[in-house]
């Protein structure tokens, strides 16, 4: 059931408002059972997976705390429910390098990939993890530790939620707020603005360009990274408009994922403002037990051996930023360039923790002042190139295509394309450019507002009623008015 | 704000919008014969025969000249944008107004080929309101963008920029005929006939060309959709047998030089529609085979290249009803209308 469908808006209606209507106690058990209405919708036939992770880690965490032997069982329930994501993801990727490389003949599987299935599953591994740290008990009911891991408003596409702070909400009584209701459709209407006015508009185009890349050089790969940008942003970020505020009608308040990734002035920073929620999993669930490790110990004390202490200490860092990069990247698809996307991103990191000294040395010895306007604005502007050229690795057809569509941007540099036919036939016209310009300058607008620190909804909750409503008039009006028309595609992260 | 006053704030909010999205869909929404056919076949008949189909079959069928051969009165029910859902339904609605002798099915291969557009939308927004009626809804529209349902006017917005035909529509619109969705309220007289709606001949230097979709290439990528057209039309069929209401599929021409030169892949859909029906237990008639000493299938004859028949529709109609009339008797001879498989290339 796609956010943008009928069906969508009928079945939230329907769920909104029924769990107002029938009796607090029983709220958690109706929103279990349109979570589980809405999985369904998908196909009985992925279900299975859905209640394979829950019944797993339920189970785990219930025997963690039984047991004494906490490690084996929770490293068995996250070796089981990595090895479920793993088998239906990666097996024919792995059965395809395996056959190449041997020379053998191992045949593909016909699998389906569950929809949510990476979404879901991390948020369960990272419930089972929590319960072995003692970070809070298990929850000993399974019908509720069902409705945590099917919620079914992050269940598609995140935000990859967190125990201790969706539960209390999940379970919690809520009484009916207009303001809850008002806040939550605001929410989900400035997603559908972004999705259908910036990502709708352009996803035809960057097909074309990527798709293909070897009719076209120059510039167009420069509006191609540029078009994927924007429409990454606005479909992803979208979505997770519509998930919150879809959740935020129910009372449940889910974690931020998106930041205004764009005004980030460094990679690593990019990573706290984008997918902020598979970042923040990452880092508490790979990155601090590995630069912590034993073995990570060890290392750190044999570098600062051989090259010296400043660096020494640095590099298990390092190592660790790769290591979470390379398993960002096999997050995004079994595919080399997900793993080139990784690394690139990990490489980068990494690098920058090494030099971090060298740069400071280098700002100081030119007194470049930090805090300038327009040292902030070249952080941000490399950065933003940075993060389009990994943008050829996560959007290219594959490596191949990644670096030759990088290479080429240096090649056949001209104006031509944009005056003559080549825009109609990558499908953007001047009304396209418009909407496009128009639908970034109000996101834009809002993005400088929020980085300001201006809290718009509660700014625009103050504003006079009906300014406010003839505001939310105009957004929705801009839905069919401004638009894509054509066949509108699922959200991009939905596939993962 | 007391809840009261947000209550009417939101109530003011929907009322204005409704307002507003009402006079977008008037003024940009273009005027539709649909409402006409549901009227026709609720008010008017009976109809001895329904047929449902697509575009070929609402230019190429005169239900006039079918009626002069077989003696029963016809409802042409083919639209442009009608898919195997779309004809089930309106079989439904149909069934509710009409005992039909028989049902005939027109079938265009490329509506197998290729997902209805928004125009396919309007089939279910004028047919009258019934509990069928929320049941394709439901089926039709629960998948698609929401704003195909609140903001139909959305797919013809461009139509602001055209103030002419923007007046038009509303003229054409606020009209008593239409609102009584009359037939001269949007045709000439004769350009209408319960359902058919009249095409010209247009000379084979004016056509645009035309490039046919390929079954063999194209169906594992629309295989899907290909499986939803096939359990509607099997829905129809287990429907009409349920009341006992004979069902034949057919194909009508189109033009001798789009086929020939399109002959292998034309062959490959007539081989798979004819063991479908097979399966399906129902007559299946391929009129590319026509004998052509009966008629000629020349272009020169057609709207287009792709088979909309124009003006041959009256003597194509003429023939059709000559083969209705044997087949309901009993009496009819394939050898005696289709040589098959004679103008494969």
């Amino acid at each position: 059931m796609s956010f943008v469908s009928t069906n969508f808006l009928v079945f939230l209606l329907i769920a909104v408002t029924g769990y107002y209507l029938i009796p607090k106690k029983c709220q958690w058990i109706w929103l279990l059972l349109f979570s589980y209405v809405f999985y369904l919708s998908a196909g009985v036939q992925i279900l299975g997976y859905l209640l394979f992770a829950t019944l797993v880690t339920y189970g785990a965490g219930v025997w963690i705390e039984k047991t004494d032997k906490k490690k084996l069982v929770m490293l068995a329930a996250v070796l089981l429910d990595f090895g479920m994501l793993a088998y239906v993801k990666y097996f024919n990727f792995a059965v395809d390098n395996l056959n190449a490389l041997l020379g053998i003949q191992i045949a593909e599987r016909n699998l389906l990939l569950p929809l949510g299935i990476s979404f879901y599953t991390f948020q369960s591994i990272g419930y089972v993890i929590d319960v072995y740290r003692g970070k809070f008990a298990a929850e000993k009911n399974p019908f509720r530790f069902a409705l945590f891991v099917s919620f079914f408003p992050q269940l598609l596409q995140g935000p990859i939620g967190r125990f201790d702070r969706l539960a209390g909400q999940l379970y919690a009584e809520h009484t009916f707020s207009f303001q809850r209701i008002e806040r939550g459709l605001q929410r989900m209407l400035w997603g559908f603005f972004k999705k259908m006015i910036l990502a709708d508009r352009l996803a035809v185009t960057v097909e074309i360009l990527f798709r293909n890349y070897t009719m076209f050089s120059g510039l167009l790969n420069v509006m191609a990274v540029l078009c994927y940008s924007i429409q990454l942003y606005a479909d992803f970020s979208g979505g997770m408009d519509v998930v919150i505020g879809a959740a935020e009608m129910f009372g449940v308040q889910m974690d931020e994922n998106f930041k205004r990734p764009y005004f980030a002035r460094s990679i690593s920073e990019f990573w706290h403002r984008w997918h902020i929620t598979l970042g923040t999993w990452m880092k508490d669930y790979i990155f601090y037990p590995l630069s912590l490790s034993r073995g990570m110990k060890k290392f750190e004390k044999f570098a600062k051996k051989k090259v010296g202490k400043k660096v020494g200490r640095i590099l298990p860092v390092c190592i660790a930023n790769i290591v979470i990069f390379l398993v960002v990247g096999i997050w995004h698809g079994p595919a080399w360039k997900y793993i080139c996307y990784g690394l690139f991103n990990g490489i980068i990191i990494a690098f920058s923790n090494l030099m971090a000294p060298v740069y400071k040395k280098g700002l100081n010895a030119f007194h470049i002042p930090v805090q300038s306007w327009w040292w902030k604005g070249f952080q941000m502007l490399r950065t933003f190139v940075l993060v389009n050229i990994s943008w050829f690795f996560d959007m290219g057809t594959d490596v191949k295509a990644a670096f030759t569509m990088m290479r080429t941007t240096f090649q056949n540099v001209s104006l031509q394309p944009f005056r003559d036919v080549t825009m109609q036939n990558i499908g953007f016209s001047g009304e396209d450019f418009f909407v496009v310009l128009f639908g970034c300058l109000v996101v834009l607008t809002v993005s400088i507002l929020q980085e300001r620190g201006v809290k718009i909804r509660e700014a625009l909750s103050e504003r006079n009623w009906f300014l406010r409503w003839v505001a939310y008039g105009l957004l929705l009006l801009a839905l069919p008015l401004l638009g894509e028309t054509g066949p509108i595609g699922g959200f991009i992260y939905a596939q993962f | 704000m007391r809840n009261s006053k947000k209550a009417l704030v939101l109530i003011g909010f929907v009322l204005v919008f409704c307002l507003g999205n009402f006079l977008m869909n008037l003024a940009l929404v273009e005027p539709s014969y649909m409402g006409i056919n549901y009227r026709v076949l609720k008010e008017e008949g009976p109809f001895d025969i329904l047929l449902f189909g697509t575009s070929h079959g609402q230019s190429g069928i005169v239900p006039e000249k079918l009626e002069q051969e077989t003696g029963m009165k016809t409802m042409n029910l083919c639209v442009a944008g009608e898919y195997a859902k779309d004809s089930y339904y309106m079989l439904r609605h149909a069934l509710k107004y009409q005992k039909p002798k028989a049902i005939y099915y027109e079938l265009d291969f490329t509506y197998w080929l290729t997902k209805p557009n928004y125009q396919s939308n309007t089939l279910l927004r004028e047919m009258p309101w019934s509990w069928n009626t929320v049941q394709y809804f439901f089926d039709k529209m629960g998948d698609q963008d929401f704003r195909a349902v609140f903001f139909p006017w959305m797919y013809t917005r461009d139509v602001i920029k055209n103030m002419p035909v923007l007046k038009n529509y509303v003229y054409l619109k606020i009209q008593k005929a239409y609102r009584e969705k009359k037939p001269e309220s949007l045709y000439a007289k004769g350009a209408y006939d319960n359902g058919y709606i009249r095409g010209g001949t247009v000379p084979n230097d004016q056509k645009a060309s035309y490039s046919p979709h390929q079954w063999n290439a194209e169906y594992k990528k629309m295989e899907k959709h290909i499986k939803e057209m096939r359990s509607y039309l099997k829905k129809m069929i287990d429907l009409c047998r349920e009341k006992g209401i004979p069902f034949t599929i057919f194909v009508t021409p189109i033009p001798e030089e789009t086929f020939r030169s399109d002959a292998a892949n034309q062959k490959a859909v007539d081989e798979y529609f004819k063991k479908l029906a097979g399966e399906y237990g129902v007559p299946y008639y391929n009129l590319n085979y026509l004998r052509r000493d009966l008629i000629s299938l020349s272009g020169s004859e057609f709207q287009d290249w792709e088979g909309h028949l124009g003006g041959l529709a009256p003597k194509f109609s003429t023939l059709l009803g000559k083969m209705i009339r044997e087949q309901m008797a009993g009496t009819w001879r394939e050898s005696d209308y289709l040589d098959t498989g004679k103008y494969d290339a």
